[in-house]
């Protein structure tokens, strides 16, 4: 019962404080809508058909995939921000605590966003979406936020407020090589080795396949990965909590 | 019994070292006063109690248990305020009291209650809707003890409690401080470089300084109460200037040979004796 209060601790956190602040609702909503309205006017001006739907999943799969990643670093950054980290860490709370906690809004923010999204796709620009595969894709897209977001805590944990700027570029990192707006068979043969280490990558390839795009990827070894990743990055944010209180990194970030 | 029992305490930052090998034993529902100046190593050695820092050298048992090995255990137990409190800014006093309830791992049956115990307690109740960065410093002090007792520790740790706040608002934090430990019975540690602060709140105190502890017992040990006369005094026209303690006067006034053009009374305080320490 404690360990569920104490992960609650961080959704009720989360949810406290992004209900009041009009830059994360506008990640949810106003950013989404924008970049997906661009993109679909722009597909049309292009016109662009099948290539269209690939882009536009790209889009949204990198959207609810962020999404998820932020609320994750944001447990800790909310506390960063304010100065309060201590309070944070001098409670019996664990690594795994925080992380699915925050993730838990984090999904909700990333549901919403989706919906959104794939509601003004389908309202305005005709834009089809596949119920075959969906659950399974989101769910990927979930797990892989919390990835990217454990990550991202690991990170802030080990070099400090140096390293925020990491909390809104790491996804974009992933953009690069994962295939959000391209397929990865484009990357040179070097860097589809990285394409390959990315869950993302499976799970955008599983979705669009259902939209007549060949698949190069088996989605059973994207959560293979996504499991493996999972595991790790438990256990080396729990030694990077340790490691904090080594360095004093704790103390200093609620100075 | 002792609440804390540290032996050897040695921390290191880049190399240098903070803290060069504390000893210390604090008894269970007293209050202990860990005094020094700024950078003395204060924080860093309430801060390894409260299991925020891991010490590179030495053992430190807190309330019987290993903080290398159930430093999950004692978080459970002891609780933390500091000077400048500081909270998620944008969460209200209910907000903060109910996160960190949660954090405890409080259920929800008793954590409503538990809340508004506090709020009452605290008096916070007209502010409890009111986000904390808009709140005015004595009520976020408030919230910061409120907090601190959220779990119903067996430890608090007080780092500076009262530095910057306003004297009136830093009487008022002393008072509730006071109240407290009479009310809760709780073992209260805290850093301070205000000795009236120690002097007016701490069982026992001990004198850090440069990451030693360089004397600790109880504050009468330092204080003695004993007064001391300076003594001014005219003789063929000179000013003669002499200290005797209180106790002597019949004996000083047949002793002075002269007129006697001023008396003032000492008293040695924390002050004085930190001074001597330090030098």
């Amino acid at each position: 019962m404690s360990f569920l209060n104490r992960m609650l601790a961080f959704a009720y956190k989360n949810y406290s404080i992004e209900k009041k602040n009009m830059f994360t609702l506008a990640e949810v909503f106003i950013i989404p809508i924008i970049t997906v309205v661009s993109l679909a006017l722009l597909s049309e001006f292009l016109n662009l058909k099948q290539e269209k739907s690939f882009i536009l999943i790209g889009a949204i799969s990198f959207i609810a995939f962020q999404i998820s990643q932020l609320d994750v670093s944001y447990s800790l950054l909310f506390e960063v921000w304010s100065k309060s980290l201590k309070h944070m860490f001098v409670a019996p709370v664990r690594g795994v605590e925080i992380a699915i906690g925050s993730w838990l809004v984090g999904c909700i923010r990333a549901l919403l966003s989706l919906l959104t999204m794939f509601s003004v796709l389908y309202l305005f620009f005709d834009v089809e979406i596949k119920m075959h595969g969906l659950l399974l894709f989101i769910l990927g897209l979930l797990l892989s936020g919390l990835s990217l977001g454990i990550l991202t805590l690991i990170f802030l944990l080990t070099f400090g407020y140096r390293v925020e700027f990491i909390t809104w570029t790491i996804a974009s990192v992933v953009m690069l090589f994962s295939g959000i707006y391209y397929p990865i068979t484009i990357l040179p043969d070097f860097l589809l080795y990285v394409a390959k280490a990315i869950p993302l990558s499976y799970i955008l390839d599983y979705y669009r396949s259902f939209y007549g795009f060949e698949s190069v990827l088996n989605i059973k070894h994207g959560f293979a990965l996504l499991a493996i990743y999972l595991a790790v990055e438990f256990v080396l944010l729990e030694a990077s909590i340790k490691r904090a209180k080594k360095t004093g990194i704790i103390i200093k970030m609620s100075e | 019994m002792l609440a804390i029992e540290a032996k050897g305490v040695k921390k290191f930052y880049k190399g240098k070292a903070v803290l060069k090998g504390v000893d210390i034993d604090i008894k269970a529902g007293e209050i202990f006063g860990l005094l020094g100046p700024n950078g003395a190593g204060k924080t860093t050695l309430i801060s390894i109690f409260a299991t925020l820092i891991v010490p590179d050298e030495g053992s430190v048992k807190v309330l019987g248990y290993d903080i290398f090995k159930h430093s999950q255990k004692i978080r459970r137990m002891v609780n933390i305020t500091s000077g400048n409190p500081n909270f998620p800014w944008s969460l209200t006093v209910k907000e903060n009291l109910n996160y960190y309830a949660m954090l405890y791992g409080i259920p929800k049956s008793s954590r409503k209650k538990k809340v508004e115990e506090l709020i009452s307690l605290f008096e916070l109740d007209e502010y409890e809707n009111t986000r904390f960065d808009e709140l005015s410093s004595g009520l976020k002090q408030r919230l910061n003890l409120a907090k601190s007792l959220i779990n119903d520790p067996k430890i608090l740790f007080l780092d500076e409690p009262t530095i910057g706040l306003d004297p009136d608002i830093a009487i008022k934090t002393r008072k509730l401080i006071k109240d407290i430990h009479e009310e809760k019975g709780i073992t209260i540690v805290l850093t301070t470089h205000y000795m009236k602060e120690a002097e007016q709140l701490c069982d026992r105190i001990a004198f850090i300084n440069r990451g030693r502890i360089i004397s600790s017992g109880k504050k009468e040990d330092f204080i003695s109460g004993e007064k001391i006369l300076k003594i001014k005094y005219m003789r063929d026209g000179k000013i003669f200037e002499k200290e005797f303690k209180a106790g002597e006067i019949r004996k000083i006034l047949n002793k002075i040979k002269g007129e006697i053009v001023d008396i003032e009374i000492l008293e040695k305080n924390l002050e004085d004796v930190f001074l001597e320490l330090s030098k």
